[in-house]
Order: C-alpha cells, then sequence, then structure tokens
C-alpha cells in the first residue's frame, strides 16, 4: 500500500513550484481504491492542490488590489495638483485685482495733472502726489508679499512664522478684490503671539483656502463681513476665520473636509481645499475644526502648537 | 406531505422540510447552481422561506474553488436555512473543512457521518 511518505518526492514538486512563483501547479491525485493507494494519500494530494489553488487566487487578488490602490494614488496626487493650480489661478486673480487698483488711481491722477499745471493749483498738485505715492506704496506691498510667497514656494523646511503677521500678508492679495465685492474685513489680531513651526507656504495656503471660502460664501449678501482673529491658548495659537455666509447645513458638517465634496458648482470648486487644508493641519500637530453656526455663518479655526518660549 | 427530492430508505422524514441533495463526483459552478435551482424549487413548492438541506457529498471526488464560492454565496444563503454536510471519506472530510473553513458559507452550516445527527441537527432550526 502506498503512503504518503512514499511520494515525498511529489510532494516537494509542488512546495517547490509554488516557491518558485508557479502557482498555477497542482499535483496529480491519485484514486484511493486504485491498487495500492492509501485513503490518506488521495485526501492530502487533494487537500495540498486545494490549498495551492486558494493561493494563486489570493495572489491574483492582490496583484489587482495593488493595481487599483496604484491607479488610485496616482489619480489623488493628479488631482492635488489639480487643485493647487486652481488655487494659483486665484492668487493671480487676487494680484491682477490688486495691481489694478492702485493704477488706475495714479493713471486718474496723471490724467488730471495737466490741468492742475496749467491752474497752477500747487496744492491739488501736491495732494495727487501724495495719493500717487500711497498707490506705488500699495502696489509695492502687494509685489512684496508675492515675492514672498514664491521665494517660500521654493522652500519646503520649516521655520518660525509669525501668525499675525501671516494672517495680514495673506489679505494683501486679496484685499482690493474684497473691497469691490463689498466685503468687510475685521482683523482682531492678539499682541505678543508666540511664534509656531511650520512651512510658511502651506500654512498660508491654508489661511488663503479658508478666506476665499468665507468670501465665496459672503458675496452678494448683506453685511458681508469677514473676520479673522488671532488667539492664544495654553501651548497653541489659534487663527479663527469666521464669516456671515450661510453656514454649514447640520447634516453636511461631517462631510465638508471629505475629497471632492463642494458646495461651488464644477468651474469654481475642486472640492479638494479643506481636504489639503486638514491635511496641512494634521502634518503640522494642529487641527482644523468647524464650529457650530452661532452666529450664524462658517466659522473655521486653526489651532497650531505653539513653539516653546 | 410533500416529498424529498430523493428518497432515501436511510433517512427518516419527520419533517417536510428537508432536502437530500446528491452531488456528483466531479462538481463545478455550473453543477453548484443547478444544485440551488433544485433546492429552490423544492423550497417554493414546500411553501417555506428556506430549505433545511442535507448535502450527502459523500461520493464526491473534487469541487471546484469557484463552486465552493457559489455555495457560500448570498444567494444560497437566502435558499438555506441550515446545511449538513454528509462525509465519509478523508477526502470528502477534507474538502468538507475547506468549504466551512475557507469559504465560510452564510447559513449555519456543519459536518456530519452520521445521517441521523445530521437530521437531528437540522431539527433545531425552526421553520421560517
Amino acid at each position: 500500500m502506498t503512503h504518503v511518505a512514499d511520494r515525498y518526492d511529489e510532494l516537494l514538486s509542488l512546495i517547490h513550484a509554488l516557491a518558485s512563483g508557479d502557482l498555477a501547479f497542482r499535483l496529480r491525485v491519485p484514486k484511493a481504491g486504485e491498487p495500492g493507494v492509501h485513503d490518506d494519500l488521495e485526501a492530502v494530494f487533494l487537500g495540498l492542490n486545494m490549498l495551492a489553488e486558494e493561493l494563486e487566487a489570493t495572489t491574483v487578488r492582490r496583484d489587482a488590489y495593488q493595481t487599483a490602490l496604484d491607479e488610485l494614488q496616482r489619480t489623488q496626487a493628479q488631482l492635488v495638483q489639480s487643485a493647487k493650480l486652481a488655487a494659483l489661478g486665484e492668487l493671480a486673480a487676487g494680484v491682477g485685482h490688486e495691481m489694478n487698483q492702485p493704477l488706475q488711481v495714479i493713471c486718474n491722477h496723471i490724467e488730471e495733472l495737466p490741468h492742475l499745471v496749467e491752474e497752477r493749483d500747487h496744492e491739488e498738485i501736491l495732494r495727487s502726489a501724495d495719493e500717487m505715492q500711497d498707490a506705488v506704496g500699495r502696489a509695492s506691498e502687494v509685489i512684496r508679499q508675492l515675492r514672498t510667497f514664491a521665494r517660500d514656494a521654493v522652500r519646503s523646511e520649516r521655520e518660525h512664522i509669525d501668525v499675525g503677521a501671516m494672517v495680514h500678508d495673506s489679505l494683501v492679495l486679496f484685499r482690493e478684490d474684497l473691497r469691490v465685492r463689498g466685503i468687510e474685513v475685521i482683523l482682531d489680531l492678539a499682541d505678543d503671539l508666540p511664534p509656531i513651526h511650520g512651512n510658511p507656504i502651506e500654512v498660508q495656503q491654508v489661511i488663503t483656502n479658508l478666506v476665499l471660502n468665507a468670501r465665496d460664501a459672503v458675496t452678494g449678501r448683506e453685511n458681508a463681513t469677514i473676520t479673522l482673529r488671532t488667539s492664544v491658548e495654553p501651548g497653541a495659537v489659534l487663527i479663527d476665520i469666521q464669516d456671515t455666509g450661510p453656514g454649514v447645513l447640520p447634516e453636511l458638517r461631517k462631510q465638508i473636509f471629505n475629497p471632492f465634496f463642494t458646495s461651488k458648482s464644477e468651474e469654481n470648486g475642486t472640492g479638494l481645499g479643506l481636504t489639503i487644508s486638514e491635511q496641512i493641519m494634521r502634518r503640522h500637530g494642529g487641527t482644523l475644526t468647524l464650529r457650530n453656526n452661532e452666529p450664524p455663518g462658517a466659522h473655521f479655526t486653526l489651532r497650531f502648537p505653539a513653539e516653546a518660549p | 406531505m410533500p416529498m424529498p427530492l430523493s428518497l432515501k430508505e436511510s433517512f427518516q422524514w419527520p419533517f417536510s422540510l428537508c432536502a437530500d441533495i446528491l452531488i456528483s463526483a466531479l462538481h463545478d459552478e455550473a453543477a453548484a447552481a443547478a444544485n440551488i435551482d433544485a433546492q429552490e424549487k423544492i423550497r417554493d413548492e414546500i411553501g417555506v422561506r428556506k430549505t433545511r438541506a442535507v448535502i450527502d457529498m459523500r461520493r464526491v471526488r473534487a469541487i471546484s474553488r469557484e463552486a465552493r464560492e457559489y455555495y457560500a454565496n448570498e444567494r444560497t444563503a437566502s435558499i438555506q436555512r441550515a446545511t449538513a454536510l454528509l462525509v465519509g471519506s478523508k477526502l470528502t472530510k477534507v474538502i468538507a473543512n475547506f468549504f466551512m473553513g475557507l469559504n465560510k458559507p452564510v447559513s449555519p452550516t456543519r459536518m456530519f457521518t452520521n445521517p441521523d445527527e445530521a437530521l437531528a441537527w437540522l431539527a433545531t432550526f425552526p421553520d421560517e
């Protein structure tokens, strides 16, 4: 009677085949009842073949999952890049607005100058010169902020960040746009805030994203206001960005940080802004939370760990 | 009382809800689907929501992976209330263990070598 021990070579051939990646290899199963074939032999050989079959199926499934995961990661990277480009577009539009206003002031005064010279209205000429100088100053500030933005975009290291200055600078690039839309901006910046440690470009990206969301929420509404407030708690620096828009519906509060969730039209929102912002905050050891709509409007809080003195 | 699919003298039929399904020696997905179709027909004829089935696999030599997956799927679970697998040889025990361990059928499934014990276990499941 042939037993399992007499067929070691065949069993080893299965083991070697599977180990070398030949997952389709199967043993020839002897039939119990054939001359000299013991019951055990059939059961063991069939059992091993079934194990090999399961291993093959599991490997195929794993490879399929891996392919799907790779594709998902590629798509995610593309979408994040797309969101960044969209943000860049917003920035460019903001810069355009901000530059246009002082240039318009300068143009208007230049047009007036010949008349003022002809009329020898020295007082008015000096006043015009002052206003043009102010306009040049505002334009210079926009360009300075843009340069800072571009410089920080190249760097990826972390450094000390003055949160109050960061909030102020973030608004420079959109001040004119907000004014044209009739949006009042209230700044309530605490003195002597401890610095935070982070990537300036990423932190500015988060603040900009929230300000733009607030802008879109209040545009066209009465008493359109965006409030930016900085404060300190033990071990943390907070930035609150609040608007007088419609707020976030209770049933949507849990979804707003989900990828691709947006209340904007397809042209105006990728649905990744808050997702990316939340990820940036987590990387900085902080949080981005949505507070209750009391008073009405959206109220986001950025909480950064404060640097030790 | 409705008759079971096939009469076995060694089986007693104390209740009308058992179905004795014979599995052929080599069993693939098509055969599994036909098997479940037959159980579904019995269920409708008896007029219950789900069957309690004795699956006699003592003559089975091999069962394909696809067939095992079919027996463990939701469609089967929607028809079978509980399943007793009747095994004999070591080979059929290996097959039954693979089915219960890897495929994890949704409805309660147990292995028996004694038909009476199989029936007694099925009787513990109330009619549906």
